[in-house]
């Protein structure tokens, strides 16, 4: 077992120009110190990462998009690793740091620490590709192999808590900012612009 | 379900404001009243088509090819709105994601099916609570500026819409034809 840091830590390099999804909590605020970026949208919403991550991937289906869940959150929304199944998205790599606890709320065991099987459940949902993880090692290895080929991607590492890591601070962030950092930071890596401007200013102001 | 071969003009309406409006992708969970809908985005190739298992998928799905650059509508019944109530204000209240929202109203005046009343009945009372805009849609004519202007109205205020389907734009029940 390792923590999410130190898994994350050996496959920065691959990160450049690509989107984030991060679930909320412990992941997002490593993850948004390790590697500062517009390209980080926070999810606020718990299991929504499979949904979001699938609408950016269709939407960009030329760029890796990866989503950085959690148990607790992931087996909120199931569901959405039904439709990814369904649509087999080929950029999307949707990584899932399995630590079996709600880490966040005090550490309540979720289901994957009684029987629950997200790799098993994966596969059955139709996502081939579907690993677990116990070392940084391994970790690395199959995310490394996830930007090389054609997803869908589902990895679930298998974590410890990152409990005592004082290097990482909650930094307050603001949605809206997020939001619209993110689009730019998207028009930035696509080169082009994506959002049209709802309102035609000559005819507005007629 | 046995479906028509000849689609009926809503439903043909419904894909053509779609096209016109520049949807591009469409996610919805699939039920009666906009059957022929659902068949028709199956049947083409021009907008992308993701049928889900459960709403609460719905409002991600949309604010992702939101975000990507692409413009994505969410369509289910009424009742949907219960269910995926929480990443649709979730969305709105953090970041202010627009959603737009297409439902057939189930539950309209007449309603024969028991289980169908209580969408209607908390359907306007949850949107107004959330402080979404909506519309009635009833006529075929208003089906193309009603979802044009929804998106705009989305995008614009950065927030969701919502529009409800009936009359003469969802499927007709054999129960209540005249």
């Amino acid at each position: 077992m390792f923590t999410r840091v130190e898994g994350l830590k050996r496959v920065l390099d691959l990160f450049d120009g690509v989107p984030v999804m991060v679930t909320v909590g412990a992941c997002w605020v490593e993850w948004d110190a390790l590697r500062p970026s517009d390209g980080n949208f926070a999810l606020k919403t718990l299991g929504s990462g499979s949904s979001v991550g699938l609408g950016v991937a269709l939407a960009l289906p030329k760029r890796k998009v990866v989503i950085l869940d959690g148990d607790g959150a992931v087996l909120m929304n199931m569901n959405g690793v039904a439709t990814v199944g369904q649509m087999q998205p080929k950029n999307l790599i949707h990584i899932v740091f399995d630590n079996k606890v709600y880490e966040a709320s005090g550490c309540i065991r979720t289901a994957t620490s009684f029987n629950a099987d997200l790799v098993a459940v994966a596969k059955g949902l139709g996502i081939k590709s579907a690993h677990r993880v116990a070392t940084p090692e391994a970790f690395e290895s199959q995310v490394r192999a996830a930007f090389a080929s054609d997803g869908p991607h589902f990895i679930v590492a298998e974590t410890k808590l990152s409990e005592g890591d004082s290097t990482f601070a909650y930094a307050r962030l603001e949605e809206t900012d997020n939001k619209h950092r993110f689009m730019r930071f998207l028009e930035k890596v696509e080169g082009r612009k994506l959002r049209e401007d709802a309102i035609d200013v000559k005819t507005s102001l007629r | 379900m046995d479906l028509p071969k000849e689609a009926p003009d809503y439903a043909k309406a419904f894909l053509e404001a779609l096209k016109e409006a520049g949807v591009s992708i469409v996610a919805a969970l699939p039920e009666s009243l906009l059957g022929s809908v659902y068949r028709l985005l199956r049947q083409q190739n021009e907008i992308r088509y993701v049928q889900v298992t459960n709403e609460a998928e719905l409002p991600g799905i949309c604010v992702g090819a939101y975000l990507g650059g692409k413009k994505a509508v969410m369509i289910m019944e009424n009742s949907g709105l219960r269910q995926g109530l929480e990443p649709i204000a979730r969305f709105a209240y953090s970041h202010h994601l627009p959603v737009t929202m297409i439902m057939a109203f189930r539950g309209e005046w007449g309603e024969r099916n028991w289980w169908g009343h209580n969408h209607a009945q908390t359907m306007e009372p949850i949107l107004n609570a959330l402080r979404i805009p909506y519309r009635f849609v009833r006529e075929i004519a208003e089906i193309k500026p009603a979802i044009k202007r929804a998106l705009l109205h989305a995008d614009g205020s950065q927030w969701p819409v919502a529009l409800a389907m009936t009359g003469n734009c969802v499927e007709v029940p054999a129960y209540a034809k005249d």
